[in-house]
């Protein structure tokens, strides 16, 4: 019986199970094509730092501790009915004393260079199984929940009273396999490349890093284009899971003296429950919803710097489908001029087990700051349907009207 | 010399230490920095408990949008919002000859501000502490670290003082909870 972990979460390995000695660490994920995908390990001794640069176990270092951490590579085994992208192998009862802590972490090749991150990578997980048995112990899904990473710390093996536990990260950094060396204590030149040193020649990848995807899942994303536009999203097996709605704006380095467009777009919604409750989720005013009790719909921290390059994501609850009457997901602009051509807003809809749907805000009207997006409905609280409005209108109280949402407005400030 | 105390022990404070009447609870944590995932909002309450483990009026709550009670005989020094740099992220201050009589207990506890949403937990915090300071003296007179067996929780109750006889006694708690600082509220018997 395999225990599912969130994130954050801690749990015993080796206490219970005296007779564990091999475990398995197998990690998988799906992407999309041309995004590349490299697990490191890290072992890490007293204040949580690397001994050394063979510390660090890849491709082109695949064993070390002492022979008790390797990587699968080639000799990889079909554990509970499934092939994982990468295994680790770990002798947990050899490793050297010195080596206190064990992290498991993924980093996207060139991330920075090709503006990939792990926003574009989906279902990741790690499990745990034991070596001579094969049976699953740990499992950690990560879930669709990164912006700005390009390296992710998905968990770590460690010490504790003796014993070994299992931590479930799933946090990370956005200067890739560098600020994750940084973090670890492995320095990387500053002349060097920025990411994993892949130089000439070196031992061939023991697999493809981006296996084909399976046949039936689709990565390329709909796009609804046209107002009125509708798609149902899919509903797989199991629940609808989080919906995660992103908006993501030009935030480019523009030549010339302003290093940025200017534009501040927020995300927020107007949401309308079965049991008649109604709201606005938006950072101003500070109401950012609560994604496990009533409204199920919430608002990421709102990043006024600009540095989260991702912009900004809304999420709903799609367990809770059968309690959410519709949702209007709106932009408008807090701060800058009101240049939506500029601004180039995008809203990318993203499921569990469903292709993304993009709504580009390529309608323009320059003159109104607030853009109503798409219209999110129940479906025989089975699941969502979405609406492409991008519609344009001066402030909340108009899409209000719009909408017949029948709310009162007053002015805030975040 | 500090004490350090372990979970669940329990520790003379007045008695041992007879000039203490103002105590400074120190609490501490740090929280793993990694990129996105949003920052870490820790908060510190205090909860003034009546005989029946419960607490009855806001008064007897403690927090960053009430920071004092019973006429500063339970003080919060105020919030702190991203819990960086070493020693005390928020203190605590009691006054133990201001604190009715009828309050028995004072629960002392952390929670992490909007965790269920932000996907953030006692997993995620390393370092925890609490530890009591004579106010008059400056001197630390105990100090308990949390360790590290937290995961899932959002809210915990780092330790509690407590009445026994004319004395006052500590007692480290460590319990958590999920459901955040509104758990401990309706645990703690306040309406929401």
């Amino acid at each position: 019986m395999s225990v599912s972990l969130v994130k954050g979460q801690k749990t015993d390995v080796t206490k219970n199970n005296p007779s564990l000695q091999g475990l398995v660490i197998g990690m998988g994920w799906r992407v999309a094509s041309g995004l590349e995908i490299d697990l490191s390990t890290f072992l890490l001794g007293s204040g949580g730092k690397v001994s050394g640069d063979q510390d660090l176990i890849f491709y082109g270092n695949p064993s070390g501790a002492a022979g008790s951490v390797t990587l699968a590579g080639r000799s990889k085994r079909t554990l509970s009915g499934k092939l994982d992208h990468e295994q680790i192998i770990v002798r947990i009862r050899e490793v050297p004393a010195a080596v206190e802590r064990i992290a498991f972490t993924l980093t996207i090749y060139e991330g920075d260079v090709r503006r990939q991150s792990f926003s574009g990578v989906e279902d990741a997980y790690l499990r745990i199984a034991d070596e001579s048995t094969g049976a699953e112990l740990i499992r950690y899904d990560l879930g669709n929940n990164f912006s700005v990473e390009t390296a992710i710390v998905v968990g770590e093996l460690y010490r504790y009273n003796g014993e070994w536990k299992f931590n479930a990260i799933g946090s990370g950094y956005s200067g890739g396999l560098a600020a994750l060396c940084g973090s670890y204590g492995i320095e990387v030149k500053a002349d060097a490349p920025q990411e994993q040193p892949k130089p000439v020649p070196l031992p061939p990848k023991p697999d493809s890093i981006s296996p084909p995807a399976p046949a039936g899942i689709n990565f390329s994303k709909i796009s609804l284009t046209k107002r009125g536009d509708v798609i149902n999203l899919q509903k797989g097996s199991g629940s609808l899971g989080e919906i995660l709605i992103n908006l993501n704006w030009n935030q480019r380095s523009s030549s010339g003296f302003f290093k940025r467009s200017g534009v501040d777009l927020d995300l927020g919604c107007l949401f309308e429950l079965k049991d008649g409750s109604k709201g606005s989720i938006q950072a101003l005013g500070n109401s950012f919803g609560n994604l496990s009790r009533p409204p199920y719909v919430a608002l990421d921290g709102d990043d006024r710097t600009g540095a989260i390059k991702t912009g900004e994501n809304l999420r709903i609850n799609g367990n809770k489908v059968a309690e959410i009457k519709r949702i209007v997901v709106y932009a408008y602009i807090y701060e800058g001029a009101t240049n939506w051509a500029e601004a180039d807003g995008v809203v990318t809809i993203k499921q569990s087990g469903g292709p993304d749907i993009e709504v580009r805000m390529d309608e323009h009207n320059n003159r109104k700051g607030m853009c109503a997006i798409a219209m999110i409905e129940n479906v025989n609280d089975q699941t969502f349907s979405i609406k492409r409005l991008v519609q344009y209108f001066s402030g909340h109280r108009e899409v209000d009207e719009a909408y017949g949402w029948g709310l009162k407005w007053v002015r805030g400030s975040k | 010399m500090s004490i350090n105390l372990s979970k669940g022990q329990r520790i003379d404070l007045t008695k041992s230490n007879p000039g203490l009447t103002r105590a400074i609870l120190g609490l501490g944590w740090d929280t793993n920095r990694y990129t996105g995932g949003g920052d870490f909002d820790l908060d510190a309450s205090a909860f003034l408990l009546y005989e029946d483990g419960k607490a009855r009026s806001e008064e007897d709550f403690v927090f960053y949008n009430h920071l004092t009670a019973y006429n500063g005989a339970v003080e919060h020094t105020g919030d702190n919002r991203t819990g960086a740099g070493d020693g005390d992220d928020e203190q605590i201050r009691v006054d133990f000859t201001l604190v009715p009589p009828q309050i028995t207990r004072i629960g002392i506890t952390v929670t992490i501000h909007d965790g269920d949403a932000r996907r953030q937990n006692f997993g995620q915090v390393s370092n925890a502490f609490v530890r009591l300071v004579d106010e008059g003296s400056g001197q630390e007179v105990l100090r308990y670290d949390l360790g590290e067996e937290f995961s899932i929780e959002t809210a915990i109750v780092f330790c509690e003082l407590y009445r026994h006889g004319a004395d006052w006694k500590f007692q480290a708690v460590g319990s958590g909870f999920s459901g955040g600082l509104a758990a401990l509220v309706r645990n703690y018997g306040l309406p929401l």
